[in-house]
């Protein structure tokens, strides 16, 4: 990859953090609104989008699905996490297969949100922590 | 059937190329799983995200347990509904299996 396309991405992180958290905060008021499947499409968005921030930082640019976890399995390792970052990107990755199948209880979903929201929260930790 | 059964039969099923099955039977083992933990906890099992819950704030951890019984839950969902990528039900058995073997 050549530097100016890396810098490039470097650039583009902030940006995906600002729409990480729009996402979040949409999500949230989808969700308050009682339009589950919706708001569980948009925090896997903005879990996507923290992938992308913290991979641009090191001026990556994962775009299909499989190279985003390719990418989050790479910055658990760099950042010392365990698999725990791992684990709950998976239930963001729920949400959004919910909005498609419809198949989470209540009580999956709200604990899928919680999981996801602790994955948002540690990602964007990891983000500011690797601030040049 | 004690969890490392149930995970040695999800072994067995994904080697003879039955993926539904073993996602059943990886659900059963990290069910199991949290059942022995209630007992030694003193805990009640009865609703397992509230258990996953107070074992998290027990021990201080942040979706741990949580994160790990939403992996089985989506593998049961997916004994039945047949949506996971094989690359997810891979990473998923991978994830029952740690949580299993750390937990025994």
């Amino acid at each position: 990859m050549t530097s100016g396309r890396a810098e490039s991405f470097r650039r583009r992180a902030a940006q995906h953090v600002a729409s990480a958290r729009c996402y979040q905060r949409n999500a949230a008021a989808l969700r308050a609104q009682g339009e589950l499947e919706s708001a569980g499409e948009l925090l896997y968005c903005a879990a996507k989008r923290c992938i992308n921030a913290v991979a641009g930082q090191r001026g990556e640019n994962p775009v299909r699905t499989h190279e985003k976890v390719r990418s989050l399995r790479s910055i658990a390792a760099r950042s010392g996490a365990d698999r725990n970052l791992t684990n709950s990107w998976r239930a963001a990755a729920r949400l959004h297969a919910h909005g498609d199948q419809s198949y989470l209880a209540d009580d999956e979903f709200a604990a899928d949100w919680e999981t996801a929201q602790a994955f948002i929260a540690a990602m964007l930790d990891i983000y500011h922590r690797e601030q040049p | 059937m004690t969890p490392q059964e149930y995970l040695a039969a999800a072994d067995a099923a994904l080697a003879a190329d039955q993926p539904l099955e073993a996602s059943r039977l990886l659900w059963l083992a990290a069910e199991a799983t949290f059942v022995r933990l209630a007992k030694v906890h003193k805990m009640d099992s009865a609703d397992l995200h509230q258990l996953a819950r107070a074992l998290d704030a027990k021990e201080g951890r942040t979706v741990y347990y949580l994160g790990n019984l939403g992996i089985a839950t989506g593998l049961r969902h997916n004994a039945e509904l047949d949506f996971m990528e094989p690359y997810e039900l891979e990473y998923d058995h991978e994830s029952v299996a740690c949580f299993v073997r750390e937990q025994a």
